[in-house]
This record gives structure tokens, C-alpha cells and sequence, in this order.
């Protein structure tokens, strides 16, 4: 019923492990719960509760791949506080949507500002589940199948979501970049 | 060359930007490989795929990284430096009018003096508390104080203003039932001796719990303290037999409560939340076997109470199935609901322990809405209930406090509860969730039968499990707190710790320790 855990003398060894992992990854984590959440407190409290589960968590179960089950965990724990929030207030996706289409298009921005600011907000108007797999792509460096098993969507469904991202940015950007061409 | 080998591409197929980016792998990344050789136009999309994951890479990198706004704790206590990581706490400036009110109701239930002292008394202190209460409001038109002075202030002005008439410092905010008239002069603010003293002392109560935790809005950095003290009533079973465990527990609040000890104060009632307590630790519940259907498997347990021998402690622990070591993290069960119907022919009333989130009561509600989770492999769930068996006397007082404890003298303290006919058992635990392809609903069914275990007959994770809740007991002064104590907590959870990986235990057993040293003393 009751099986004892075998004993360990290692409980420093994992403490200096998960500090090392809390200085390599929290603000990516931070970066990643927020854009998630839309709010950096909510945000870090999910963090928090991230790294409180891997001092829980053996540490052979997440050699290897310790970003990975940082990032399926977040999100998990993301998607509970929406869940527990959605009773007083729905997730704030349409709100996000519609500042996106209050906006105007980026053709006359895009001359004064620089490429990287203009390419951020071009991913800012990619719809939400797009938007995710870009950062955990691009971002944090997952690779398709690293990302499906942190999203729970299958790799075609991953593979297909970054390729519609990449195609609407291109033309987003190549459509700045003509209107650019024509005002100057 | 061969019609049939030939693999055409169309530039805007999403197996070429999977090869531009190098995701793909063997034959299929072979075959593309070829028709990109073979097409210029395909190279072309391939560039320009490039291309942009290079933008996208750059301006993602770029993108500025949030500055955590407080460290993780995760350090053994000893070497957590004392830090200041909230900002000052407008939210609490709400609450500090009452507080002075709850300074002098504090004060004078603690002091023995007699009737004839009693207005004379009530009026100093009544000063005493009017002192105070200028000196926190000089303290917040300050705004650089850091929020343990707010919170210091809190805590000493019930003793200084006892200080200062000459009385003992004792434990705080609890009524004593054989000084009604001080707790009348506390409700009145100055006169004593009025009747009705009960009535007065559930108010005085009630503000007390209001000052102790703020009164709305979102402190920053905490989560969920909008709900005050308000704990989970008992509620009788006959008629309302059907809980909802509401499972969404955090785990920051630990941490929380540790920076408020390790920097000497009381953590304030709402930080206190006894789920996230209860749930920072591991414990080593039985995991679903590889070969059995059901990724859940449920820990159900039931003996004395601690802190009340003569209730029950049910424990419900969920514990989802391990994934292979090297394996990765997977929601093994979605929309994960859980009820608890309760045997009235075995249980008089039952309460939950901590969850005291606004809205999420255990009382009656659908469990097809949003109490639910998605079960991660590996992870475990917590939650206790306090049960009143029927043999005990009890009775219900709308919502409150008093309901519990009529009996304490009757009936052999002590004993364990005589084991009643448990045909229908004391209870049942039903699991509904969805696979995670979402496609199939399915329903588990634990049922727990009471043996009458006593409380130290208990399995070791039971035990320390319920020390810990009781620790949150004492730091919230919880009315349902009964006869718990730090030094009950320390000797259960010392004689719990067990192979302890991780230290977590052991750090538990001084922090206690701390909190002994910062709580008044107890009776």
C-alpha cells in the first residue's frame, strides 16, 4: 500500500538542480505564461507552481528533456488558472482579436519602425494557437514533435500551424514592405 | 527518371516548410529533399521560408524577457535571505479601520480584571486602540513602508494596548465562551457589561476576520486572496449528501506563507490556504499499474482527527499514472471532475478543508462545469474532508461556527469512533473525466468504509498530510480549529517525515518551528 521511496542522501544535489533550472529557464517561462495569459502576476504564479513540481518530480523522469516538461507543465497549469477564472471572466482571447482588427495595417509603421518590431507585431495578429507554436518554435526552440507533445496537438497539426503562420507573415510583411516601396 | 518515384511538391505544402526547417526526418525528408533539387520554384520557397524563421528568430529573441518580480523559493529555510518582494499592500489599508476595532476587542477578552474595572479598562484601551490605529494610518500615508510594517502593525497592536494595561500577551482573535461581557465591550467599542454577549462575540469574530484579510482586489502577487477568511461550513449530509472537490489547488502558497514566517510575521489569514499547503508536498500514493485501464488510481482514508479525536479525517488523494522514466509529460485524464457523496446513515456533517475560493463552495453544484482539471502523468491531488460521524452529537446553526463542538466533553474523548455497520460505507468517491483524445467520458467509483482507525494508526503520508493542515489551522486561527497546536503539529509531523527526498519534510518541521517562535504563545 505504502512503499517506501528509496532513501536519498541527494536532496542538495536536486536542490542545486532545480536552482540551476530556475535560473536557466524562468524568464522564458515567465515570457512564454504571460503572452499566454495575458497577465504577468497570473503568470507568475503558474511559473512558480511549475518549478514547485519539479522539486516534486524524480529527476530521471526529466533528464533530457527538462525544458520541454517545463513548458507542458506551465501550460497545463496556464490552462487550469484560465479554467478556474473562465467562471467570473471568459479567457480574453475575442478582446485580444479585436485590438487586432482596431489596428490599423502595418504599411505606414513599418517606415519608421525597425524589422524586429514590425515582425513582433505581425505575430501579435497571427491567431492565438499560431502564435503559440511560433514562440515555442522560434522563441524557445522546440522542435515539431517537442511542441506536440507540449501542446497536445499532433505534429502534422503543428507542422501545419507554423507553415500558415510563415505564409501569413510573408505575405503580411511583403504587403509592408511594398506599401513601404510606393510611399517612398 | 521513373514516373512513379517522381514526388511533386506544391510550394505551398506544409512538408516544405517542415524541411526548410529541418523537421523532417529519413525517407520523408529524402523524398522532399529530391523534388526541391528537381524544382527551382521550390527552392525559391525554400529560401524564402528560411528567410523568415530568421526574422522571426531575431525578433523573438529580441523580444525582452519579463523580470520576475520575486524569487522562487526552492532554497532549504536556513538559507532563504529575508526579502521584501511585494510591493506595499494599498490593498490592506481597507481592512486597518476594522483592525482597530479588533485591537480592542482582542485586548479586553484577554484581561481577567473584573465588572467594576470593566468601563475604566474598556476606555483605556479603547485609547490605546485609537493610538494605533493613527499610527497605521500614519504608516500608510508613508507609502515607502515596506508591507511588514503594515503587517507588524497588525499583529503587536492587540500587544502593545495589553501592554500597556498591564495584561498578559496571549494568543490572538479567539473568543473565549466565559467572558461575554468583554466581548460585548469589544462590539460596543466602549461600554461593558451589555447582554447578549454571544451575539457580540460572533461579530466581534466576524471583524476580526475582516481586518485579518483584505477586503477585495487582487494583492499583487498573491493568488486568489480576494476571498477572505470565510472558511468552508459544515453541512449536514442528509441534506446535502453531494460534494464537489474543486481541485485546483496552487502550490505558491507555501511559499508565501514561508517568506511571512522567515521574516517574522504572521502570514495573514488569506495566505493561508490549507489545499496549497496540503499539496506542496509529495506523498507516495499508489500509482495507476502500466497494465490497468484507468489512468487514475484513488488513496482513500479515513481516521480520527487530529485536532478533534471525535470527528473523522477522510483523506482523498488522486494520483495519476507515472509515464515510463525518459518519457515526457502528458494530461492523462481531461475535464477531471470529482464528487463525494456522503453516507448520512454514517456521517452527520462534513466540511472541507481549505479551497475557500469564491464561488468554488463544495455545496451541491454541477460537476459538468468548471471545476474540473486535465490530469497531468504522474501528478497527485490532495484534498481532505472533516467528517462528524452520526453517533456524535452535533447540531447544525446556520452557517456557523458553533455547530461543531457540543459534545467535546460527552462520550469518552479520545476513543475511537465505535465502528458503526458500514454496509453503505461512509462514503463514495466518484471520478468523471475524459480520455485524452476527449472522445470518451468516463466515470470511476471509489467507496470508503471507516474502520475507526485512530489517527496514529494512520498510514505516515496520512499522518503528515493532516499535521500539515493542521499547521494551517493554527496559522489561520480557524474556528474549526479545535485543539490544534503547533507542538501536536510538531510531534505528528516529526514522527511522519520518512525517507524524505527533496529535504521538504524536514524544512516543514523548522518552519513550525519559526512559527512557534512568532505565534504567541498557545493554551
Amino acid at each position: 500500500m505504502n512503499p517506501d521511496p528509496p532513501p536519498s542522501d541527494r536532496s542538495h544535489e536536486k536542490a542545486t538542480f532545480v536552482r540551476s533550472v530556475v535560473e536557466q529557464f524562468q524568464p522564458q517561462l515567465l515570457r512564454y505564461a504571460t503572452r499566454l495569459l495575458g497577465d504577468a502576476d497570473r503568470a507568475r504564479d503558474a511559473v512558480q507552481d511549475t518549478f514547485v513540481r519539479l522539486l516534486a518530480q524524480p529527476r530521471t523522469t526529466v533528464d533530457g528533456h527538462v525544458a520541454e516538461w517545463l513548458f507542458t507543465v506551465c501550460r497545463n497549469r496556464v490552462f487550469d488558472i484560465n479554467r478556474k477564472e473562465g467562471r467570473m471572466k471568459r479567457f480574453a482571447e475575442g478582446a485580444a482579436e479585436r485590438v487586432v482588427a482596431a489596428e490599423p495595417r502595418p504599411g505606414a509603421e513599418l517606415e519608421a519602425e525597425e524589422t524586429q518590431a514590425a515582425v513582433l507585431r505581425l505575430i501579435d495578429r497571427l491567431p492565438h494557437n499560431q502564435q503559440e507554436v511560433i514562440r515555442l518554435k522560434f522563441q524557445n526552440g522546440f522542435s515539431y514533435k517537442e511542441i506536440s507533445r507540449i501542446t497536445q496537438l499532433s505534429v502534422s497539426n503543428v507542422g501545419f500551424l507554423i507553415h500558415t503562420a510563415i505564409k501569413a507573415l510573408q505575405r503580411e510583411y511583403a504587403g509592408g514592405q511594398a506599401l513601404d516601396q510606393r510611399q517612398s | 527518371m521513373n514516373v512513379l518515384n517522381e514526388f511533386r511538391l506544391d510550394p505551398d505544402d506544409p512538408r516544405l516548410t517542415a524541411y526548410a526547417l529541418d523537421e523532417l526526418d529519413g525517407e520523408e525528408r529524402a523524398r522532399v529533399a529530391a523534388a526541391v533539387a528537381a524544382d527551382p520554384s521550390l527552392q525559391v520557397a525554400v529560401d524564402r521560408i528560411r528567410t523568415t524563421a530568421g526574422q522571426l528568430t531575431a525578433a523573438l529573441k529580441a523580444e525582452p524577457l519579463p523580470e520576475p518580480a520575486r524569487p522562487v523559493h526552492l532554497e532549504p529555510y536556513h538559507t532563504v535571505r529575508p526579502a521584501r518582494m511585494f510591493p506595499f499592500p494599498y490593498w490592506a489599508v481597507a481592512g486597518l479601520a476594522a483592525a482597530a476595532c479588533f485591537v480592542v476587542f482582542v485586548a479586553l477578552r484577554q484581561l481577567p480584571f473584573s465588572n467594576q474595572e470593566l468601563p475604566q479598562k474598556a476606555g483605556q484601551l479603547a485609547k490605546n486602540a485609537g493610538e494605533a490605529k493613527k499610527s497605521a494610518e500614519s504608516q500608510i500615508a508613508g507609502q515607502q513602508q515596506a508591507s511588514n510594517h503594515v503587517e507588524i502593525v497588525f499583529s503587536t497592536m492587540g500587544r502593545d494596548a495589553l501592554a500597556a494595561s498591564g495584561g498578559p500577551t496571549d494568543e490572538w482573535g479567539v473568543i473565549v465562551p466565559n467572558a461575554p461581557q468583554t466581548a460585548a465591550a469589544a462590539a460596543n467599542g466602549t461600554e461593558a457589561g451589555a447582554p447578549g454577549g454571544a451575539v457580540a462575540a460572533e461579530k466581534a469574530v466576524a471583524v476580526a476576520s475582516t481586518a485579518a484579510a483584505p477586503s477585495r482586489g487582487r494583492p499583487p502577487g498573491y493568488s486568489d486572496v480576494a476571498n477572505t477568511g470565510q472558511e468552508h461550513a459544515f453541512l449536514p449530509s442528509a441534506q446535502n449528501p453531494l460534494s464537489i472537490l474543486p481541485l485546483d489547488a496552487g502550490a505558491s502558497g507555501y511559499a508565501n506563507i514561508r517568506r511571512h514566517l522567515l521574516d517574522g510575521r504572521r502570514p495573514p489569514r488569506a495566505v493561508v490556504r490549507l489545499e496549497e499547503l496540503v499539496n506542496y508536498f509529495a506523498y507516495d500514493y499508489t500509482a495507476p499499474k502500466p497494465e490497468d485501464k484507468e489512468p487514475i488510481a484513488a488513496s482513500l482514508e479515513v481516521a480520527s482527527a487530529p485536532w478533534e479525536p471525535l470527528h473523522r479525517l477522510v483523506r482523498i488523494a488522486l494520483k495519476a499514472r507515472e509515464q515510463p522514466a525518459g518519457g515526457s509529460v502528458a494530461v492523462v485524464a481531461r475535464n477531471l471532475a470529482v464528487q463525494v457523496e456522503f453516507n448520512p446513515a454514517q456521517v452527520q456533517a462534513y466540511r472541507l478543508l481549505g479551497y475557500e475560493n469564491p464561488g468554488s463552495g463544495p455545496e451541491n453544484r454541477d460537476s459538468d462545469k468548471s471545476d474540473t482539471i486535465d490530469l497531468e502523468s504522474g501528478h497527485t491531488v490532495t484534498a481532505f474532508y472533516e467528517v462528524v460521524p452520526t453517533d456524535r452529537n452535533w447540531k447544525a446553526e446556520s452557517g456557523d461556527r458553533k455547530g461543531v463542538l457540543l459534545d467535546s466533553s460527552a462520550s469518552g474523548i479520545l476513543n475511537p469512533r465505535s465502528a458503526g455497520p458500514v454496509s453503505k460505507g461512509l462514503l463514495t468517491v466518484r471520478i468523471r473525466y475524459r480520455t485524452p483524445d476527449g472522445d470518451e467520458s468516463r466515470l470511476l467509483e471509489f467507496p470508503l468504509a471507516d474502520k475507526g482507525t485512530a489517527f496514529a494508526d494512520a498510514s505516515r503520508d496520512f499522518r503528515f498530510a493532516a499535521a500539515v493542515a493542521e499547521f494551517g489551522l493554527v496559522l489561520r486561527d480557524s474556528p474549526y480549529k479545535s485543539g490544534a497546536t503547533l507542538a501536536d503539529v510538531l510531534h505528528w509531523a516529526g514522527q511522519a517525515t520518512g525517507p524524505d527526498p527533496g529535504g521538504a519534510r524536514s524544512e516543514f518541521i523548522s518552519l513550525v518551528k519559526r512559527a512557534e517562535a512568532i505565534l504567541p504563545s498557545q493554551g
